[in-house]
């Protein structure tokens, strides 16, 4: 397994190193190349385009330039931006990042729990009428105006029934005092989800290594889980961030609730077609004829399988979401990454969108990675 | 399920106490964050409107202009500057003026403001030729330096009396001195001290002289403005009466001056200066859309949008309940502009020509359907003392067959001919023109008319289509080429004009400096305004005088001449303005006054009356 991590690894290293080279020859392509574009913004001081100059090794040979240029990007030295002169590339990235990752990857997570259920359900009542009506509801959903949905929703449960925000990601007056800033509790709500998620994927893990039996394995599995909920939800109560941290879920409801709404229904599709040909399998004809309860064939026999190419989507979407959803972001008016490379394009701030091209980049490739490696655990067919 | 409906009663109700706890806050709504909160870079490269208005409510300037009526007044001066007197100073020439500052003013971190914030604040960006804005107020060719007599007096000298002299160097902003100077001393000890200084940040902790301070700003989220303790034009009462006095009463520093004659007669107008709000928020919003919903709903109490609400709003708005909206004149205008370096641009008669066939009536009124106001000049009526309302644009009052044959006539005055010439017959067009032959007997080929893309300006966009049309239809071979706006702006300033026409718009100020500006032979070079490469010998005389006189009503004359003979030799054509169109709740809120120059988001207006609002609710 380690030599087949290690393997993918080396590739998605290469592949990296040849995205990196792309957006540099890109970059060189520009009117001007690179160095025009880096250092053009007339707000620059002389001190600061020698720096650049220095950083990025625009004054050498394009064959120094362009290790110069695969160092930094290893090494997040993405320039310093135009529009936010003098902040640098990576600074911005880093603001932007904790929303975004906080919101998308909530709503992806979320999608996929409800797509791969609806669509195992749907699947195996294949011909009733509920199968016709989530079927039509779903693609109705995946292919939506994605800016009408979010001003339906933004109308109806923000403005007709007031029952949440109607747009950015906190409430001002709340925040008007503090002495910290909305980055801090996005870094610790991330902290806390990732937790939590590393709690349960361990309890997972333990559930099934630990026993074969179905109560069990939910209790090995669901002590920890709500354990660590509970924690969490106690710890924030009791913190002075708590109520900025439900603030800010708070605004997250109705962004969260437009992208799964968007989402899920691509991933309830794949997984009943999925899973429509798993049933066709002999091994489920099998279980069946065993005697084994529907339910246990549906979730544990089919669904297991099925769940492949569910995963490979879930895992990929995991990756673009860090590149955030440009309208998304726009109409909850949620800056996120999505915005910054936006706003990077329309104010030509070459070194903010070339950055966060490699960013989004890096993490998409990531996302690969970690497929081949979750590919490699569910299917006992795939050999490193 | 019921748990679920109880968690979310409960959350609510949390947030419904501490919105009940706070205190006296108005919430505007911008669709923009703040790129730098720098007045350095603000008033240069950085000079936004959404920078402006969170911020620019913490500096003053020496003069200002009153509420409503505009008029020239002593901001941080104590009365008005002394008359210039003429002085030689190594063999050169200048002008020098006393002004007295007021006493017993103090930033808000309690330092007293002092002859030395003057100094400061002109000698710094003079000495390091600040770009933008400061440049434009402390113009070289007129600045020339500031002294400090004594704590509550400086003499400034000037090259040459100038409009400029009182809409520019007396009325730069100020800033405290205490808190820049370090950062100017290492500034001096840097490459390139200016860009030092404009990239230094953050800024949010620098004092305020004005009514309000910024407090936070959360990036992408909001800006937050306090209100200043004790401030000292608190209580300041401004009365206009319709004499043309201002009065004003200032209690903090048991202040009661008259200026402009006597404060008798019926009262045009009285306002009280605030701060009547603790807060301003300022909540960034990235549409407009979530911003007029969040209006409807009461979350934010106006809307700041520097070109005003989309028409479609303003309906909707409009039945919305305890939602005003308020209509004022923009201070700018839509034109279209002939490049006069290239032929047949630079004939008088295939100018006048095009403009006969622009009906801005029927543009205005009938194609966009009211949402533009006709505009001949530009100087917008709204603008009422420099608004020359003896305008008469060519074509005005025409039907639009004889606009066609009006500009038949002038082309063919001038010596143009037609492969086939369009005819009109019983007030109708019943043979469209084919193949222009210019005076110089060369066929006219087609012409570039580019204008921004309807994305971009769906007013233009049509405007552009429709001119195109109506030169086509007398065989003017216009084509109307609907493009991005920086496409535009880099063909006509960084491609160094390399265009036909085109069709733009200008945000403009009170003080009409730009009729010389913008038509200026000496201006008309690489980057320069005079787009057209306007050439009048008897303009540019003219526009000097002008620009010279400090006499304002002398100034108006020379100012009405200038845009008669602009609407006469018409470099540009001046096509329409649009309504300022603002909306705000009344149940929340109250303004001083509603009806102002460019809306009440100007910064004539404070950027939405900062000073003045009050929180009825």
């Amino acid at each position: 397994m380690g030599k087949y991590i290690g393997k993918r690894l080396f590739q998605i290293v290469i592949l990296l190193v040849i995205y990196i080279a792309v957006v540099f020859f890109i970059l060189h392509a520009m009117p001007g190349g690179m160095k025009a574009l880096f250092i053009s913004n007339p707000r620059l001081t002389p001190e600061a385009q020698q720096a650049i100059l220095k950083a990025f090794g625009l004054d050498k040979p394009p064959l120094t330039q362009f290790l110069i240029y695969m160092r930094n990007s290893f090494t997040l030295n993405f320039g310093v931006s135009f529009s936010h002169y003098p902040t640098p590339v990576w600074e911005i990235i880093k603001e932007r990042l904790p929303r975004t990752a906080l919101l998308f990857i909530t709503a992806t997570i979320i999608s996929f729990l409800i797509g791969f259920h609806s669509g195992k359900v749907l699947a195996w009542k294949r011909g009733k009428a509920v199968e016709y009506v989530s079927t039509i509801g779903g693609v109705v959903a995946y292919t939506i105006f994605t800016p009408v949905l979010a001003f339906l929703l933004i109308w109806f449960f923000g403005a007709y029934l007031r029952l949440f925000p109607l747009n950015q990601f906190l409430n001002p007056d709340l925040w008007a005092n503090t002495s910290f800033s909305s980055q801090v509790i996005f870094l610790r709500l991330l902290l806390t989800a990732s937790i939590i998620g590393a709690v349960i994927l361990v309890a997972l893990i333990l559930s099934y290594r630990l026993s074969h039996n179905i109560r069990s394995r939910r209790l090995i599995f669901y002590i920890p889980t709500i354990s660590s909920v509970v924690i969490a939800v106690f710890i924030w109560w009791k913190s002075p961030y708590g109520i900025y941290g439900a603030d800010i879920l708070w605004h997250m409801v109705l962004p969260v609730v437009e992208v799964t709404i968007i989402s899920y229904a691509g991933i309830m599709l794949v997984m009943r077609d999925s899973m429509l040909e798993t049933v066709k399998e002999d091994f489920i004809t099998t279980a069946r004829a065993k005697g084994l309860p529907d339910r246990v064939v549906r979730d544990k026999h089919a669904a297991r399988t099925a769940l492949l190419p569910v995963i490979t989507n879930f895992i990929i979407s995991l990756g673009f979401t860090l590149s955030g959803g440009i309208i998304t972001e726009t109409l909850f008016s949620w800056p996120g990454m999505g915005l910054a490379m936006y706003e990077a394009v329309i104010s030509h701030d070459y070194p903010l969108a070339a950055g966060c091209l490699i960013f989004t980049g890096i993490f998409v490739l990531f996302a690969h990675l970690v497929v081949d490696i979750v590919y490699a655990f569910l299917d006992p067919r795939i050999r490193y | 399920m019921k748990k679920l409906v109880w968690l979310m009663i409960a959350i609510m109700v949390v947030f419904g106490v501490i919105g009940v706890a706070q205190e006296k806050i108005v919430n505007y709504a911008m669709y923009s964050d703040l790129t730098t909160t720098n007045i350095w870079a603000m008033l240069g490269p950085d000079a936004t409107v959404w920078n402006f208005y969170p911020t620019m409510v913490k500096y003053g300037s020496l003069y200002s202009q009153s509420d409503v009526t505009y008029q020239v007044v002593p901001g941080l001066a104590d009365g008005f500057w002394s008359p210039l007197k003429k002085v030689t100073e190594d063999g050169t020439t200048l002008y020098v003026t006393t002004v007295h500052l007021l006493k017993g003013i103090k930033w808000s971190d309690g330092t007293p403001f002092t002859a030395d914030d003057v100094v400061f604040s002109y000698e710094v960006p003079f000495k390091l030729k600040m770009p933008g804005n400061w440049m434009a107020a402390l113009d070289p060719s007129v600045f020339a330096k500031i002294e400090k007599v004594d704590d509550y007096t400086v003499k400034i000298y000037i090259h040459k009396p100038s409009g400029k002299f009182i809409y520019g160097v007396l009325m730069s902003a100020i800033v405290q001195k205490k808190y820049w100077e370090p950062i100017y001393e290492k500034a001096l000890k840097q490459p390139d001290p200016s860009k030092y200084l404009m990239s230094y940040g953050p800024t949010i902790d620098e004092p305020s002289i004005g009514s309000f301070n910024l407090s936070k700003w959360e990036k992408g989220a909001f800006v937050l403005s306090k209100a200043v303790p004790d401030y000292v034009f608190s209580g300041q009462q401004e009365i206009e009466y319709e004499n043309g006095a201002v009065r004003y009463v200032t209690p903090k520093l048991s202040m009661d001056e008259t200026y402009y004659g006597k404060a008798e007669g019926k009262v045009a107008n009285k306002f009280i200066t605030g701060p009547y709000v603790d807060s301003i928020v300022y909540r960034i919003y990235q549409n407009q859309s979530a911003a007029v919903q969040s209006l409807m709903k009461g979350t934010v109490d106006f809307i700041l949008n520097p070109n005003g609400l989309q028409k479609g709003f303003a309906d909707q708005l409009r039945n919305a309940n305890n939602v005003a909206v308020t209509s004022n004149f923009a201070l700018g205008f839509r034109y279209i502009a002939f490049n006069m370096r290239r032929y047949p641009m630079n004939l008088k008669a295939f100018r006048v020509a095009i403009a006969y066939l622009i009906d801005r009536n029927l543009l205005c009124n009938k194609i966009l359907q009211g949402v533009a106001i006709p505009l001949a000049t530009p100087v917008p009526p709204g603008n009422k003392f420099w608004y020359d309302s003896n305008i008469h644009p060519y074509g005005e009052g025409m039907t639009t067959a004889q606009r066609y044959q009006a500009a038949i006539d002038v082309l063919k005055k001038a010596g143009f001919t037609w492969k086939v010439e369009p005819k009109i017959e019983k007030g109708k067009l019943v043979q469209r023109g084919k193949g222009l032959i210019a005076p110089n007997g060369k066929p006219v080929e087609t012409i570039d008319l580019m204008a921004p893309s309807a994305g971009y300006d769906p007013l233009r966009a049509t405007a552009a289509l429709w001119i195109s049309k109506w030169a086509n239809d007398i065989g003017i071979p216009i084509s109307a080429d609907l493009t991005s706006f920086n496409n535009i702006v880099n063909k006509v300033w960084s491609e160094n004009f390399n265009y036909d026409i085109y069709m733009l718009g200008w945000g403009i100020t009170i003080y009409p400096d730009y009729l010389r500006d913008f038509f200026y032979s000496k201006n008309a070079g690489p980057g320069g305004f005079n787009t057209p490469g306007y050439n009048n010998p008897a303009f540019d005389k003219l526009a000097d005088e002008f620009i010279d006189q400090t006499d304002m009503n002398k100034a108006k004359e020379l100012g009405y001449k200038l845009q008669e003979m602009l609407a006469d030799e018409v470099p540009y054509v001046i096509l329409f303005t649009t309504p300022m169109l603002e909306a705000y709740r009344t149940d929340r809120i109250q303004f001083a006054y509603t009806k102002t120059l460019d809306g009440i988001q100007s910064g004539y207006a404070g950027y939405g009356e900062i000073s003045y609002v009050k929180l009825i609710k």
